[in-house]
């Protein structure tokens, strides 16, 4: 209580303070000294980033060849990096996999010194530490693949409702159309896709197809360009819509597990809940019988 | 209590009531300017944050996070029960119950921050509840919307504004909760002077975000239509044939999720009322730390189970993952 006390004068002094004796004196408006300091201190992160960037370019330049690279992993981290469209290089990956690794191996190091099995098991970090950054990429891709095919079925049945009335229709307005009611990432795609158009809808497509290796967008991307060559493949567009309306209701399905599940997870606390009480109850039954005979 | 604090209080109470009387303080009066001051205070500071938040909303667009969600919430709760408070409105208002709800729990648990815990679960589970019975009205309409986009998805050839009066025409096939919109649509568009977009916004906030995909189409089709273009309408009965199909069984699901959960809470209260009959254990639930620490989780556990149960049982099929 005398705590609170003295706590409380203490604010009233502050605040007495603050408001009779600080403005004698204010040299500066509390706005501009705020947007001021703001100014300040962005110009320091920035000169500062910019030293990190300076360094770590020397440091990567250098050790380009020493990164235990090879040609192929380079080019499949390419293609994750230009797949998510980050702005970093393989090597700053392959990088920050080996300052993991190194990380846990001096930490487990440190453990083994103190306690030897605790030691060993950490070392288990080292491999953890080799895989995180590359797991962690794949994932963002996976996540995105996933997003996009949530949008596909939406996509696709205004593009087959289109081309069932006419062939002669360009794939770069249905694709506009399409544009407002797309998610981020299918609207990221679909704008690599447009940029893709102007070199031909046929390139478009086969890049489309590489970008986002997925069954379906595979399927439609080969129906679709056996339509450039002017087949008229209707049917097979109609056969792709079912399997696609079937993805829709399998989302959906997959959907209402994961909450069951969910939910299955989040009621068993109340079944510890419960087990806690019942074995309260029995140790005063415990304690009662003991009582009776003793 | 003490028979000497009673006189005292009484005593003091009287000496203030006579001097109050003699030397006409008008105590009482300024009581009530002081109520209606800080009432005042708390409405003027509450305008003025909603004002702020709706001009940041303007021009910044927010990041998913809690604070949004909760905000996104409150803001439904308050549509749909016609609340008449904005969302500052109704944080102060939560505030104000959150105290009062401590003091009353303090009663029983005797110690300031388990009530603490106590009174937010407490709350977050009667938000919950209110949101569930929002949410059951919403589900009905939703499926209102989705009959009316059946009838009106293959009508929209000749574009939307004449599907729609067609179907207006005849009084079945809308349902009576909002036709009324779909009304005013017509006439916002024809006699007030509003163009077909901002037409079709209005509509689409009054129908909620199950239209988004029928207003967005619908305003495409509308200024730049092409060859071949009206049966992209079509695609909304696709989903929708799939989103009933979900439906039935969604329902079922969730049934069963809430009759477990219903089950749980009925066998650890009758259990915890069991257990009460038992002298030494009453002494402990009650009067021991430990025991007023498992009463309280019990608390915490059951409320936040029930919000999470709830929330799985938000509405499922938003296509296109997360916007």
């Amino acid at each position: 209580m005398v705590i609170f006390a003295k706590l409380l004068s203490l604010a009233a002094i502050i605040y007495m303070v603050s408001m009779f004796v600080y403005p004698v004196f204010r040299p500066m408006s509390g706005k501009r000294k705020k947007r001021s300091r703001e100014f300040l201190s962005v110009s320091r992160k920035r000169m500062k980033t910019e030293k990190y960037l300076y360094f770590k370019d020397i440091i990567l330049r250098q050790l380009s060849n020493k990164l235990l690279l090879s040609e192929i992993k380079r080019e499949q981290l390419n293609f994750i990096i230009s797949r998510l469209d980050l702005k970093i290089t393989p090597e700053e990956i392959r990088l920050s996999q080996i300052i993991y690794s190194m990380v846990a191996l001096l930490l487990s190091m440190f453990v083994i010194k103190l306690m030897p099995l605790l030691g060993y098991i950490c070392l288990i970090f080292v491999v953890l530490g080799w895989l995180y950054p590359i797991d962690e990429l794949e994932k963002k891709v996976e996540q995105k693949n996933k997003n996009i095919l949530k949008d596909f079925p939406a996509f696709y049945s205004m593009v087959y409702y289109q081309y069932a009335r006419s062939i002669n229709i360009y794939l770069a307005d249905v694709i506009k159309d399409f544009l407002p009611n797309a998610n981020y990432d299918m609207a990221d795609e679909l704008g690599v896709l447009l940029d893709n158009i102007e070199y031909g809808e046929e390139y478009a497509l086969k890049q489309f197809k590489k970008r986002v290796p997925l069954r379906h967008i595979i399927k439609f991307c080969d129906i679709m360009e056996t339509r450039l060559k002017g087949y008229d493949n209707t049917s097979q567009m109609a056969y792709l819509k079912n399997e696609l309306y079937d993805l829709r209701v399998v989302a959906l399905e997959d959907e209402l597990n994961h909450r069951k599940g969910s939910n299955e997870r989040t009621q068993f606390v109340l079944i510890v809940v419960l087990v806690i009480y019942i074995l309260v109850y029995y140790y005063y039954q415990f304690i009662g019988a003991i009582k009776l005979f003793g | 209590m003490d028979l000497n604090l009673l006189f005292s209080l009484v005593l003091g109470f009287t000496v203030l009531a006579a001097m109050n009387i003699i030397m006409d303080l008008k105590m009482l009066s300024y009581l009530k300017y002081a109520v209606i001051g800080l009432v005042n205070g708390l409405a003027d500071r509450n305008t003025r944050a909603y004002v702020q938040r709706v001009k940041r909303n303007k021009i910044i667009k927010q990041k998913e996070s809690m604070i949004t969600r909760y905000n996104s919430l409150v803001e439904s709760l308050i549509f749909d029960f016609n609340l008449p408070l904005t969302l500052e409105g109704f944080n102060s208002l939560i505030g104000i119950l959150f105290a009062v709800m401590v003091l009353l729990v303090v009663f029983f648990l005797k110690n300031i921050t388990l009530s603490a815990f106590v009174s937010v679960s407490l709350l977050v589970g009667f938000i919950t509840f209110f949101t569930m019975q929002s949410r059951q009205t919403k589900s009905a309409k939703i499926e209102y919307i989705m009959d009316a986009e059946d009838i009106l998805c293959p009508l929209a050839r000749e574009g939307v504004l004449v599907a729609v009066k067609k179907v207006l025409e005849s009084g079945e096939y809308l349902h009576k909760s909002i036709r009324p919109y779909f009304v005013q649509f017509v006439e916002n568009y024809e006699n007030h002077g509003y163009s077909f977009r901002r037409a079709m916004e209005v509509l689409n906030k009054q129908l909620g975000p199950k239209f988004d995909g029928f207003a967005k189409k619908a305003v495409i089709f509308e200024y730049n239509e092409r060859k071949g273009m009206a049966d992209v309408f079509l695609d909304i009965v696709d989903e929708n044939a799939a989103l009933r199909e979900i439906n039935a069984r969604k329902d079922r699901i969730f049934k069963k999720m809430n009759f477990d959960f219903l089950m749980k809470t009925c066998l650890i209260l009758i259990f915890v009322m069991y257990s009460m009959t038992i002298k030494e254990m009453r002494a402990f639930l009650l009067d021991n730390d430990l025991g007023r620490f498992l009463n309280t989780s019990a608390v915490v556990a059951i409320c936040l189970g029930f919000a999470r149960c709830q929330a799985l049982q938000s509405d499922i099929g938003k296509f296109g993952g997360d916007r």
